[in-house]
């Protein structure tokens, strides 16, 4: 009996992942340019992340150094994906630091966001 | 004011609660018990069984202007008709929100009836459950390995709904138990013994399934609030599953005794059904954190 119910309890013990996750963050995996990175001026922003994201509700806002907004194209998603998140760059970024400040809604209803910066060389 | 990501978690909390009421205890009357005993167990459930179809419709209408407020910017978006509309038909949780409601509305047919259809109420039910294969950590992995986390998912919400929702008529036959046939009562419960075991090992075989190819590990890291949460909710389940086993093992072969086992396992049954609530609590509690 003991070792029945100890098997039980133990048996329970595991079984619980298995209802815990109804939601997940579709977290900052990676972006080009990156973090921190000092480039020429990009033609596009892109962001991945670590899940799929509807892109209706998921965007990202690019500033420079004196916090003015700078114009950038409509978002898309890669081709082949959908945890990529595309900004096209409309014009050339003049030399400076910029902040890239993004947010999603990921396929499994839930919303991340963040920023990052990176640096325009002259 | 409430915000929108808490409201979420209400409505979806009181979603499954019904959804696993209606399809555990529907589906054990309509397959496991005798249609003499089971005809009067539904008289006896229906105004429950009628609470908890309203309950899924409302909480499920509400879900719309909710999810409005979550995916818009908050509350000013809630009745937003641009944002009802993109979040429906431009995200992949409208369409599934569209089934559920749809379900929804099913089950509160099935269940208004004067005679309910307790077959149609657990099917709606269960379709409604099965709904979460289209969310959460579900849809996360791609390929071969996806479809088998969605089949894992989908035997795993099933079987614990049955678990769970199963326990109410069951508790209502215990304590009626002198009214109906001696064998037709026999019957249902050698029926729900016999489920019960088929139903708990499922939820072990896919919740370790699950466990392993969402977190890529079976037992929790301590650091974080999100597995201090899954911690207590092991502890909980863990109860669950030594009184099912005392109840079938200790209890059952006591009954004809007549020592006060009957009451002991009603009991305990009822506590069964508390602990699995507060279960489902701490699931809708740490569902919202994110388990990386």
């Amino acid at each position: 009996m003991t070792k029945l119910l100890s098997t039980s309890a133990l048996a329970a013990g595991v079984m619980l992942a298995g209802m815990t996750s109804a939601f997940a963050h579709a977290e900052f995996v990676k972006s080009v340019p990156a973090p921190d990175a000092s480039v020429t001026s990009p033609a596009e922003i892109d962001i991945t992340f670590s899940e799929g994201i509807n892109l209706k509700f998921s965007g990202a806002k690019l500033a420079d150094s004196m916090k003015m907004s700078v114009d950038t194209g409509p978002a898309g998603l890669a081709k082949g994906g959908d945890t990529t998140l595309v900004i096209p760059v409309t014009k050339p970024l003049a030399a400076g630091e910029y902040v890239v400040t993004w947010h999603n809604l990921s396929k499994d209803g839930h919303k991340s966001k963040g920023s990052f910066k990176f640096t325009v060389k002259p | 004011m409430i915000s929108p990501d808490s409201s979420l978690i209400a409505c979806r909390l009181l979603q499954d609660a019904s959804a696993i009421l209606l399809w555990g205890a529907c589906g054990y009357l309509f397959a496991c018990v005798p249609p003499t005993l089971s005809s009067d167990t539904v008289r006896q459930l229906r105004p429950l069984l009628a609470i908890a179809a309203a309950v899924l419709v409302a909480s499920t209408g509400l879900l719309l202007p909710v999810n409005a407020a979550f995916v818009g910017d908050g509350w000013s978006d809630a009745l937003d008709l641009a944002t009802i509309q993109a979040f429906l038909f431009d995200t992949n949780l409208g369409p599934v929100w569209i089934a559920q409601a749809l379900l929804a509305l099913v089950v509160l047919l099935a269940t208004m009836r004067r005679d309910p259809s307790i077959g149609f109420a657990a099917l709606g039910a269960a379709l409604f459950l099965s709904c979460h294969i289209f969310l959460g950590h579900a849809v996360r992995l791609q390929g071969p390995a996806g479809l088998m986390l969605q089949a894992s998912y989908l035997v795993h919400v099933l079987a614990v709904g049955a678990w769970l929702g199963a326990l109410v008529p069951f508790i209502v036959m215990l304590r009626h138990q002198g009214a109906s046939s001696q064998d037709d009562f026999a019957l249902a419960m050698r029926r729900f013994s016999s489920a019960g075991h088929l139903v708990v090992g499922l939820i072990i075989v896919t919740g370790v399934l699950n466990a392993w190819l969402i977190h890529g590990r079976l037992w929790p890291a301590w650091h974080s609030l999100y597995d201090q949460l899954l911690a207590a909710k092991v502890i909980v389940v863990s109860v669950m599953v030594m009184i099912a086993t005392c109840n079938r093992y200790v209890l059952v072969p006591r009954l004809k005794r007549g020592d006060g086992s009957m009451r002991a396992l009603i009991w305990l049954s009822c506590s069964e059904v508390a602990l699995g609530s507060l279960a489902l609590v701490l699931v809708s509690l740490f569902s919202s954190f994110d388990p990386a």
